[in-house]
Formats: C-alpha cells, structure tokens, sequence
C-alpha cells in the first residue's frame, strides 16, 4: 500500500465538482480561520480562530472525506483487500492531519492546545457520526445545539470557560467514536445494498450520480427512490375517489404524483410526517429550554427569532421553491420513457389532443398559482405594514411574480420538448436568481433608522433589469407553447 | 393499384408503420422501416440490444414522433388516436415505472376505470395467483413483479391489441411460461393480435407465429416461424469459389483460409441460389437460434 494510495482516496471517491467545492469550502474555512485570529481582539482569539476551522473541518468529514466509506465497501465487494485498507488508512491519516495542523499551529501561537484539540476532534467525529449513524438520528442531531444551551441549566452541563468541561468533551468524543467504529464496520460488512429508507446513512446516498456533485442530482432522484426511502407508516396513500374519465384533472394529478398527488386525511398526515416529525420533537426541546429560561433568556429568544425567521424565509422564497419543485417534477416525468407518458398517452377517455393540453396544464399550475398567490398577498401585506414606498413595493411584488413566470416558461419548455441546453439554462437562471435576491433585499435596506440611500439609485435600474428578463422569460415561454401546440399530444416524452 | 392495395391492407391491420425513419442525437435507429401485422397474429420482434425494437414499438404507438413515415393503429394515425382505438389496445413497456406512489391494487382500479371491458375479476385472481401483494406500493415491488402488474394490468382491458415490449425480461422461468400461456391463450381464443420484442429466442418458438428481424434499424426479414428451417440456410463456399457467391444475401462473412459463409434465402421458386450446387459448397439448415445468431454477429 503506497502513500500516494492513501492520499488519494478521497480524491477518486468523489464526483469532480463535489471534489472542488469541498476544496474550496476548506480552503476558505482555512483562511476564514487565519482571519479571524487575526483580527479578533482579546486573549481569546484561538476560540474564534478554532470555530472557523472546526466548520470547514465537519464540512470535509460530513460530505467529502466520509465518501471513503463508500470505496472501502466496493473494495470489499470486489475483493480487493489494499484498496479497502487504504480507504480506511485515508481516514487515519487525514483525521491526524486536521487535528495536528491546528494544535501545532495555534498552540505554537499561545492557544490553549488540548481544547483546540478537543474542539477539531468534535467537529470531525460528530460529522461523521452525523452520515454514518441513521438518517433519524441525524434529525434529532440538528437539535443538539438548541438542547445543549437549554441542559446547561437542567443537567448542570459545564459551558466552555468551565474547567470541567474538557472531561465533558472527552467523554462526549469518546462516544462519537465509538459510535462511527461501530457504524463503520456494520455499513462496510452489510451485504444489503440499503442506500434507500429511513434506518439507512446519509453517506450511501453519496453515491448516486448527481447527488452533492451537481445540482441536477434532484433531477435524477426518481419517485421510486423517493419512495423507498421512507417507511410504510410515513407513506402517502392516494385518494382515487374522484378518478376517472369524468374527473381528468384529478386523474392527471394522480398521474403527475408528488405533491399533486390527492391524498386521503391520513395520506395527508402520512406525506407531512417528515415536517410533523421535527416538530414534535422540537417540544421537548422547548420545554428543556424553557426549564433553563428562568437563568437565560437567549435559549428563548433565539427560539422565536429561529421561528420567524423560518416563517420569513418561506414567504420571500417559497415561490422560488415551487416553482423549482413544479418544473423538476414535470421534467422528470417527461423524461422517463417508461413510465406515466406511455400509459397517459394510451389511456382512453382523457378526450382529445386540445382537451388533454387545456387539463394537462391547468392540473400542472392550479395549485402553484394559488399558492403563490397567498404568497404574493403575505409580501405585499407584509410591505404594506412595513411602510415600503411605491416603486420598493412593486420590486417586492416582482420577484414573486417572476417565479410564476420563470415556472410556466419552463413547464411549456418541457412539455414542448423545447428545453435549453445546460448552458443556455445557466444563462436564464444565474441572472434570475442573482435578481430575486437583489429585488428582495435592497427594498428592505430602505428601512430602519439608518435606511441605505443607494437604494433608491438602484431600484429604477432593477426594474429595468426585470423588464429584460421578463422579455427572456416570455420568449422562452412562447417558445415551449409553440412547441406543445405542435406536437400531436402532450404525452410525448423530451 | 398496388398503392391501393396496401393502403387497404394497412387501413385494416389493427398495426402498420410505412416508411418509419427515426435517430437520436444524428445517429439513425430506424431505417425506413415497413410493417403491418394480420388481425389475431402472434409477431415476434427480434432484434439484438439497441437494434431499434423499442424505438420502432414506441413509434408503431405514436409514442414517439419519427422524423419520417407513417404509423396507424386500426387505421387511424398513431399519433392521433381516438378513444376507441385506444380502448381497444394494451401496452406493457420494457421496464415499466408508472404510478410508482399507488399500490398494485390501486393502480389496477385507476386504470381499469377507464376502459369498458376491464375485467376486474380477472385482475384480482391473476394477482392472487402470481402472489403479488395487493397493498403493497409499486415501488417497493421487485422488478419482476412490477412488470406481471403490468401485464395484468394489460390484459385485464381485454385488449385486440395487445404490444409487449420485452415482456418476460425481468421474469423468472415459471413467471416467464405462464405470461407466454396466457399471450397464447388469448391469441388462439379471443382472436387478439399481439407484437412483442425479445431476444429469448425460445420464447419465439413457444409462442409466435410470425418473426420480424430488425437489425441496425432495418427490417431484415419476416415470416412464419415453422417456414424459417426451409427458407433460410448458411452456405458454406471454400475460397476457390467464393467468388461464384450471390450478390443477395442476409449475412456474409469471410473466414481466415478465404472460405465464405452467407446466409441465404430461397427464390420465388424454392430454388436455392446457383453457387449451392457448386462442387465443395455446402448447405446448412439453421434453427432459429442459429439463424438469428448468423445475422446479427
């Protein structure tokens, strides 16, 4: 086994972009790291310092290194005893070099070198406990912050700047290890190929083409494997009621599936289990917190903060997230030879060419256009209330409204088998996603006590900006409608 | 007046494609491809792996829109079917995904909703006798059992039309007989056309009457499969007299010492080619096997 083989594990376990990106991540974390030592005042400098390194270091280990799992298993398969020891030796040896870089470093420096140690070895074992271990524990993992600020007062857990909580730590980083050990031995001598379900690691999903490499890994993510990656008991059951060839748009939702899929009230409670999920268990975790309340009021404002905000996200760009979800959904049924197109296609009863189109599309945007409707009232309510002026309103309008838009365009281009290449697509979304933010944040900026006077310079040439990508956007959509209009029926694939 | 007739034969073939035409990506896959299937005849499509029999099924269906030619199902273009043409026909793709998020039952009961003489009765026991879970969702069905759903779901319709793409690929051998039991079955006593496309050659012998060879999306020869033993032969010509060999020949391949092998057809008249009577030439029957192995290799 060379070195050279060791070294470049994680090298050839992943796709290239995810190989690049994480280099990147690391790169900056690093010199974030460096940064933040650097200008951070007081004697604490190597905490900050430690922190910024510890994020890029659980990046590496959550998404990059731990894909040495996944060759070390092919490996075994495959009989081939070096390669899976130099996988698990690749582990070993860039475990070491993180954790040795920064305690020489910065304990050269003055830093206090066994908790710097201690923080990097967390970071490391953690992340990788959080895609080895199953993926339900990786949910009430998301917690731990929340619940370690609320238990510092119910379990008397020591706080950093305690003496005892070094012990605390080691013992925390003892169990982690332990933990990934055994993990790691279970998912590497596992004969099932479980890459699917909710017991599964997060690391086996790593391996499909697509996922973390690129963005179109959602693309090839099929129902199926959505599917399959959840238990019966959090399963959707369908609705077939109102099915049938006097109810087409029914029928075309049952077809389209996904969200569009009617459900029965236990479908409906089933499908949202994984939203309903972390909420229940965020009720314990408030209750610890709010145990702790009493001595700290930051748990609870951190609490309320996290919900608004969470509900401020969705408003500003759930839009954006339907009309993604929308146009994925479409594209991956109309790629898929095999699957509902032949069977739509053939079905008898869905009417004529013209009738399947009118049903096909008001199935396919019904229920996104009325929700992005909601959404456009919560904005401008909440633009209203917040006492924007005229033109900041309407570019709070427009983002909203440019997601309806980008969403038809780009539905018609795929039901017209009229769709950009890739590069052409980067062309249209860069522009558009670099215009939503811009139309969303610069308005806000004209708030407050200390407003940014720009903002009005810029709003006038953001408009513009909207006016030329919404010629783009009705180009594009024309372009997918005189496709459809041209293809004899809508259940041709692309 | 041989347009006309054809015309005719096509208007009343429950499937016709004339003159299909179709690539992807600049490379061809069908190459003006003519054929039309007799009501209550069992047609085997055969062809090696990407030799177009997919393309060419999807196209016969209008599932696809071939750059050139014509596709009709009973008569009206594929691409413009009617409801009563499609009632009247049944397709099980190679593979088949469809309605991954619903049960095999489900599945069963949305589709048959649709079709007028949906056999309820016959879905529910085919289910129970190939010991397929009713509630359990399709997607978390093996291969093999999703592609019996799908035949079930087939058949059940009733169809006239009944078109299978590799249908017994993902089956087991026991699985694999009883869906050839039941493609004969209904052949022989409902009268239904059927086309499928495999490469099990056995599964032709067992059950088709008729073969079509595609190969590198041509249509290379079509007939009865009891005809193929008299009608087609490998011949075998030593290098002094290769040169005396038929310009017509399905396949023609030379071997290292110069001799040359073809395989070759009878004429109009039963006669086999002149060079079969050459001295040192020699004439081999060929099985459907070899046959099929002859061409494609």
């Amino acid at each position: 086994m060379r070195l050279n083989d060791v070294l470049l594990v994680p090298w050839r376990s992943t796709h290239r972009p995810l190989r690049w990106l994480s280099l990147a991540i690391v790169t900056a974390c690093m010199l974030g790291a460096i940064a933040v030592g650097h200008f951070m005042p007081g004697p604490r400098w190597w905490l900050g310092s430690t922190i910024a390194y510890c994020f890029g270091v659980a990046y590496a280990w959550a998404f990059w290194l731990c894909t040495a799992l996944l060759l070390a298993i092919d490996a075994r398969k495959l009989r081939l005893p070096g390669m899976q020891r130099a996988a698990t030796c690749s582990v070993l040896l860039y475990g070491l070099l993180m954790l040795a870089l920064p305690v020489f470093v910065l304990g050269a420096l003055g830093a206090n070198a066994p908790v710097v140690a201690l923080l990097v070895a967390l970071a490391m074992a953690g992340s990788l406990a959080f895609v080895l271990l199953p993926r339900w524990c990786a949910m009430v993992m998301g917690f731990l912050p929340a619940l370690s600020v609320g238990l510092r007062y119910a379990a008397h857990l020591p706080p950093w700047s305690d003496p005892r909580w070094p012990a605390w730590g080691t013992l925390a980083l003892i169990v982690l290890l332990v933990a990934n050990v055994l993990r790691w031995r279970h998912l590497l001598r596992s004969d099932t190929d479980n890459e699917l379900g909710f017991g599964s690691a997060i690391v086996t999903q790593f391996r499909r083409q697509g996922a973390m490499g690129n963005w179109n890994g959602l693309q090839q993510l099929d129902s199926g494997q959505l599917i399959r990656q959840r238990p019966d008991w959090m399963q959707p059951r369908a609705n077939l009621r109102r099915t049938g060839p006097q109810s087409p748009m029914h029928t075309l939702r049952v077809a389209l599936g996904g969200w569009y899929l009617p459900k029965t009230l236990t479908g409906h409670l089933r499908a949202l289990a994984p939203i309903l999920l972390p909420i229940l268990l965020a009720i314990p975790v408030m209750a610890i917190m709010h145990a702790g309340e009493h001595r700290d009021h930051t748990a609870h404002i951190a609490m309320i903060s996290a919900g608004l905000g969470l509900l401020g996200w969705l408003s500003l760009f759930g839009g954006l997230m339907l009309a993604t979800m929308t146009t994925l959904l479409v594209r991956q049924r109309w790629q898929r030879t095999n699957a509902e197109l032949p069977l739509l296609a053939l079905l008898p009863g869905l009417g004529d060419a013209q009738g399947m189109r009118r049903d096909l599309l008001r199935s396919i945007f019904a229920i996104p256009f009325a929700l992005q409707a909601v959404l456009l009232i919560v904005m401008l309510i909440a633009a209203l209330a917040m006492h924007l002026k005229g033109l900041a309103v309407l570019l709070v309008a427009l983002p909203q409204l440019a997601a309806a838009g980008a969403m038809v365009a780009q539905v018609l281009c795929a039901l017209g088998g009229r769709k950009l290449p890739s590069w052409g697509e980067w062309l249209v979304h860069v522009p558009f996603v670099l215009l939503f933010f811009l139309s969303t944040f610069i308005p806000m900026a004209t708030l407050g006590r200390h407003p940014w006077r720009g903002a009005t310079l810029v709003e006038p040439w953001l408009l513009a900006a909207w006016v030329a990508l919404a010629l783009v956007v009705a180009w594009l959509g024309r372009r997918g409608w005189r496709g459809l209009l041209a293809r004899p029926h809508p259940f041709l694939a692309d | 007046m041989n347009a006309v007739l054809k015309e005719t034969a096509y208007a009343a073939a429950p499937l016709a494609v004339h003159g299909l035409t179709h690539s992807y990506e600049g490379s061809s896959v069908l190459r003006g491809v003519d054929l039309a299937l007799e009501p209550g005849s069992v047609l085997g499509l055969i062809g090696r792996n990407g030799a177009g029999k997919s393309t060419l099924i999807r196209a016969m269906l209008g599932l696809l829109q071939p750059l050139s030619g014509s596709a009709f199902v009973f008569g009206e273009p594929a691409l413009k079917l009617g409801d009563d043409a499609k009632a009247r026909l049944a397709y099980v793709p190679q593979q088949p995904e469809a309605l991954a998020w619903l049960t095999a039952q489900q599945m069963l009961d949305y589709v048959g909703r649709f079709y007028p003489r949906w056999d309820t009765e016959f879905a529910n026991r085919t289910l129970e006798r190939w010991n397929i879970q009713p509630n359990k969702l399709l997607a978390k069905l093996s291969p093999g059992e999703r592609q019996r759903v799908d035949l079930i779901r087939a058949l059940a319709s009733q169809p006239e039309l009944l078109v299978l793409d590799e249908p017994a690929a993902a089956l087991d051998p026991v699985a694999r007989r009883e869906l050839l039991r039941e493609v004969a079955l209904r052949a022989g006593e409902s009268g239904t056309t059927v086309l499928f496309s495999t490469h099990i050659v056995s599964d032709l012998e067992r059950v088709a009457s008729e073969i079509a060879f595609l190969h590198e999306g041509r249509l290379l020869l079509r007939c009865g499969v009891d005809e193929t033993k008299e009608r087609y032969a490998r011949l075998w010509l030593p290098a002094a007299k290769s040169a005396a060999a038929p310009a017509q020949a399905l396949s023609r391949r030379r071997h290292e010492d110069g001799s040359l092998s073809l395989v070759v057809e009878r004429d109009a008249h039963e006669q086999w080619p002149e060079a079969a009577k050459l001295a040192g030439a020699r004439l081999d029957a060929l099985g459907l096997e070899d046959l099929f192995v002859e061409i494609a290799e």
